[in-house]
């Protein structure tokens, strides 16, 4: 008997075991639109529940409406274009036309239908009037969304109508509408800019406007009611959850958060189990009966700003805002066995937020807490503790911290993901150098920028300069500095931009010249000094520039402190851009950044700021996190990802070539066409006609998001690219309580009230000291 | 009075696991740390981090700016403390009001104090007007090995008050009848100041110096408001030193900065220890 009883006991606890562990945790991605290809071509404008399905709409290229129903593919409708119509204006000037334009606000769901909330405005001459508040419903059908008449009644727009100008009006925005106890209620803000709720009774269609003094945001509540948000703005400024009861107008403040705790994303009621769920710092947190001062972490929220959020049936949640729609399980019990893997963003790295979608997708049995922002002197101090609360960390290189960590080997090894080491054995070599240690893969790059003197070399062929003319040296730059003005003279180029003054000038060259001193004593050749004969003697040599003939005025200063430096002169196109990006540049005007060495005989250098990620070493899922990295990886921008590999070399047309390309030839066989009918305007099509050839061979030349040329250019300077490791001003910085006499220093400088030598005896003392100290 | 010493356990065993958990084992797993690399292995190195640290620039240079300001700022606050102390003495009851005020300066938060005093010291401040009126020259106070004078000037004023207070109570602990008693006896002020007044003191004196001492070697917030984690030379202090190797990451030079310089203190408190304890056999009549 005893036997049978240990074998039932047995069974029933691998059971459940085997249950929790193969409960899937009901997380779900329905849509994230990132910017990883370099470009947004949509946007979600609003989510809502259908009968059998969340509905996604999103605007962008094609307006769209996607309905994700369980176990189906999502499924798409088009929109209908916005109706616009053009009418001769009888009463008007003769070939005059009255425009309307309808316009979709926004969408809802009541009583089981989907609605759409229209207005129109039309334009007669100079006048444009707006009205509103048109209800139409919509049918789901052939793969398109048809909107069509129905009972409810048109809404009174009275309020929604801004008056911004004698005849002129528009319509207000209405955001976050929701639909509560027979009321469709929306956000907005009145003519002052204050925040108010729009309500609309839907059966009478009658409007209200109620100010809402200090509210954040509003959410669906129960019955009658809506959930809200209020700042109450102090020492200790706190965050007000609030519910509104619309019939009374009263409310009723459910708790509070201190916005020193974070700033809450969402909210949304679980009226049936009493408990209030709040999106805040990359976690949904559930605060059971509604004890909002001891809420409990119940899963992760990867949505990185502010979150609308809905309680679906079956107790999910669903969270959407512009970028991204997803379903969390909040209920730990159905999530079976999961892990949490804690990200530590300090670099705000996009690549990473982003990849939060792909990694709960991939793994079922994952959590992601991704928490931005934070002191970077935290991370020695978890060091220290062996902490392994945080499994990823970014930082930049050349902090002082990740220096500290790097040469402490206080760097999980990546080496034994496949996938990341692929990546890193694909990148170009400066960037290898500076990610392995001992042959290990120690962190990742999560971005790079770096900036040099530019110039552009199709303004100096125009000024009748050649390759061979330029200078290779920064003694040689400083004398034809000294040229330049005489070679401008009487063009329409100017040696800078316009608005380009001189205490700008300055410290922008301060900064190139140091940070390429840096990487150069970085190499180790040289004693580690700055007041040496080199740096002070192109320093003092930028001194004696003629800032007059440069055209660098010196900047104008507002009676409140603001600079005005540009001070109306007529633009003229640059030569040389001072703040030229030395990774691949995405776009065709850019400069090309001048190889400048710091005397004869040596190479020039390029210093690139590269920020990191990188594992614990003490994280309790070194492997996953590994992962997550991998992933991140895949989400790197277009631009990053084709400055980081070597293979890189397939140029990328930008993402409205194709279209705009379509549209230009259709309109060119058009006025073909138009020219072999219309013999009376052929001076007119034949101008069109050259007009649209000139814009296809235009687009097709310049259209590009990664050119041809700038892959080639970037892989040639490659090899001038150097890594900024330990920056001693970052260091300074850090180190001296917010880094006052550093800035100092250096803004006297630009200001010419500090000499170079005063500057550079000033820097050296404490890098000095800091490097006598050691590491 | 415990029979037996079974008995006192369960009484002096919540203050030992208290000595035990926050002292004796973080000092004992400091001096372990001390040892090792300090890399994430953490591996055993012996002495090698004394060698390297002891042979430091910077740690020679915030040690000895450390013992100088130390030697300056603790004897100088012992004696005025005294001083002043005695005055107030001697004007009680009149003195309550000093008395009180004394100990304000302890009381206020050191960087509310500093702002103040950056702005005496400053190029165009009050010191330096005073200077010039005086037929002096000005003196840029907050650079270079002048900024001593006005963080000394600072730490003075700081923890005067407390050491006053604490002479205070030594000083008016001891009973008048003694002094009428010696007066009648015909002793006079030297002889009753010798055989009275500093017998009965130099506990009070010796606890004095200590905290004086402890104080002292303690001089880092002000500099560091001041200057910074890297101020002028004649201001890095060995509390810098340390303060930097930790943001380096760097704990195992933390910690055998901090044993080299406990060492050196117990050294230091040994000697003011046999000093006290000649002063008083000295004062009693001993040898």
């Amino acid at each position: 008997m005893k036997k049978l009883i240990l074998w039932i006991l047995t069974a029933a606890l691998c059971l459940t075991a085997c249950a929790s562990a193969l409960a899937a945790a009901g997380d779900r991605t329905l849509v994230h639109l990132s910017t990883v290809d370099g470009y947004m071509n949509a946007y979600i404008s609003n989510v809502f529940l259908t009968e059998d399905g969340v509905a996604v709409y999103m605007n962008g290229m094609e307006s769209k409406l996607v309905v994700y129903r369980e176990g189906e593919e999502p499924a798409e409708y088009l929109m209908e274009e916005d109706e616009i119509t053009n009418v001769p204006d009888e009463d008007g000037e003769e070939g005059s036309f009255i425009s309307s334009y309808t316009q979709t606000l926004g969408w809802f769901t009541w009583q089981g239908n989907m609605y759409a909330v229209q207005y129109r405005s039309t334009s007669e001459g100079e006048n444009t009037t707006v009205e509103g508040g048109f209800v139409k419903k919509a049918r789901l059908e052939d793969g398109r969304v048809k909107l069509e008449d129905c009972d409810i009644p048109q809404l009174d727009w009275t309020y929604m109508i801004e008056e911004w100008g004698p005849g002129q009006q528009s319509s207000r925005g209405l955001n976050r509408m929701t639909v509560t106890g027979g009321m469709l209620v929306g956000s907005s803000w009145d003519n002052s800019g204050s925040n108010v709720l729009e309500v609309f009774d839907l059966s009478t269609g009658r409007a209200e406007e109620i100010p809402m003094q200090d509210m954040d945001s509003i959410f669906p509540g129960t019955e009658g009611t809506l959930l809200m948000t209020r700042y109450e703005w102090s020492e200790n400024p706190i965050e007000y959850i609030i519910r509104y009861d619309l019939a009374a107008q009263s409310e009723e403040i459910l708790g509070s958060v201190q916005l020193t705790d974070g700033q809450v994303q969402g909210i949304c009621l679980d009226e049936k189990n009493n408990t209030l769920y709040m999106a805040m710092n990359g976690e949904i947190r559930a605060a059971r009966n509604m004890d909002l001062e001891n809420t409990e972490a119940v899963t992760d929220c990867p949505l990185s700003y502010d979150a609308n959020m809905l309680l679906l049936e079956d107790g999910r949640i669903l969270l959407w805002n512009q970028n991204a729609a997803v379903i969390r399980n909040p209920d730990p019990a159905a999530r079976g066995e999961t892990f949490t893997l804690t990200v530590q963003d300090m670099v705000y790295s996009e690549n990473l937020s982003d990849a939060v979608y792909d990694f709960t997708d991939a793994r079922g049995d994952a959590t992601v807490v991704l928490k931005r922002g934070g002191l970077t002197s935290g991370i020695l101090q978890a060091m220290m503790n062996r902490d392994a609360e945080t499994d990823i960390y970014t930082l930049l290189y050349d902090s002082s911290e990740f220096d500290a960590l790097r040469k402490r080997g206080f760097l999980a090894d990546l080496s034994g993901n496949a996938a990341l080491s692929a990546a890193a054995d694909r990148m170009y070599p400066f960037l290898q150098d500076a990610l392995k240690q001992d042959g290990k893969l120690t962190a990742v790059p999560t971005g790079l920028s770096g900036s040099a003197i530019g110039i552009h070399h199709d303004v100096w062929k125009k000024l009748g300069g050649t390759e061979e003319e330029l200078p290779r040296t920064w003694d040689q730059f400083l004398d034809w500095l000294g040229t330049l003005p005489e070679k401008v003279d009487g063009t329409e180029y100017g040696v800078f931009d316009t608005w380009m003054d001189r205490e700008s000038f300055r410290s922008n060259m301060l900064n190139i010249l140091l940070n390429q001193y840096q990487s150069l004593l970085n190499e180790g050749e040289m004693d580690y000094a700055f007041n040496t004969p080199l740096l002070r003697g192109l320093l003092e040599r930028l001194d004696s520039l003629d800032y007059d003939a440069l055209k660098l005025a010196e900047p104008h200063y507002e009676e409140d402190g603001g600079m005005i430096s540009y001070d109306g002169e007529t633009y003229r196109e640059p030569l040389l851009d001072i703040y030229t990006d030395v990774t691949l540049e995405t776009w065709s005007g850019a400069a090309q950044p001048l190889l400048l060495s710091l005397e004869e005989g040596r190479e020039p250098i390029l210093p690139v700021r590269l920020s990191v990620a990188f594992v614990n070493p003490y994280s309790e899922h070194a492997e996953a996190a590994a992962e997550y990295l991998a992933l991140s990886m895949k989400n790197l921008r277009k631009n990053v990802v084709y400055s980081l590999y070597t293979d890189q070399k397939e140029p990328v047309r930008d993402p409205y070539f194709a279209e705009n390309q379509k549209q230009l030839t259709q309109w060119l066989e058009e006025a073909k066409a138009q020219l072999e009918k219309d013999e009376d305007n052929r001076a007119m099509w034949e101008e069109n006609i050259r007009m649209y050839e000139e814009n296809i061979a235009d687009n097709e030349k310049n259209s590009w998001m990664i050119r041809p040329e700038a892959i080639e250019a970037y892989e040639e300077r490659t090899r001038w690219l150097k890594i900024l490791s330990y920056d001693f001003a970052g260091a300074m910085t850090s180190a001296d309580n917010g880094g006052g006499d550093y800035y100092t220093m250096v803004w006297g400088y630009a200001q010419q009230q500090v000499s170079a030598q005063e500057l550079l005896s000033g820097i050296d003392k404490k890098v000095q000291m800091m490097r006598l100290e050691g590491n | 009075m415990y029979k037996k010493f079974r008995q006192a356990w369960p009484f002096l065993l919540p203050g030992l696991a208290g000595l035990l958990l926050f002292y004796f084992i973080p000092f004992v797993g400091g001096v372990w740390y001390s040892l090792t690399d300090g890399s994430f292995e953490n591996k055993f190195v012996g002495l090698q981090n004394y060698t390297t640290v002891w042979q430091n620039q910077m740690f020679q240079l915030g040690l000895r700016n450390t013992m100088e300001l130390s030697l300056i700022c603790a004897p100088a606050l012992f004696l005025l403390s005294f001083l002043l102390a005695a005055v107030l003495h001697r004007i009680r009851p009149a003195g309550a009001f000093f008395r009180s005020s004394v100990l304000m300066p302890y009381l206020m938060p050191s960087s509310a104090v500093l702002i103040i005093w950056l702005l005496w010291f400053d190029y165009g401040g009050p010191v330096n007007r005073l200077l010039t009126v005086l037929g002096g020259q000005r003196v840029d106070w907050l650079m270079g090995a002048e900024l001593r004078l006005p963080v000394i000037l600072l730490f003075l004023w700081k923890n005067l008050g407390f050491c006053v207070i604490v002479f205070l109570s030594a000083l008016q602990a001891i009973p008048d009848v003694l002094y009428e008693y010696a007066t009648l006896e015909g002793a006079g002020f030297r002889k009753q100041t010798f055989a009275i007044t500093l017998p009965l003191v130099v506990p009070s004196a010796f606890l004095v110096l200590i905290l004086s001492f402890v104080s002292a070697f303690r001089i880092f917030k002000e500099v560091f408001f001041i200057g910074g984690a890297y101020p002028e030379e004649p201001l890095y202090t060995l509390q810098n030193y340390m303060n930097n190797m930790y943001g380096k990451l760097n704990y195992q030079n933390v910690t055998t900065a901090a044993y080299i310089f406990a060492g050196m203190v117990f050294v230091l408190f040994g000697v003011l220890f046999l000093s006290q304890r000649q002063a008083l056999r000295r004062l009693n009549g001993g040898d």
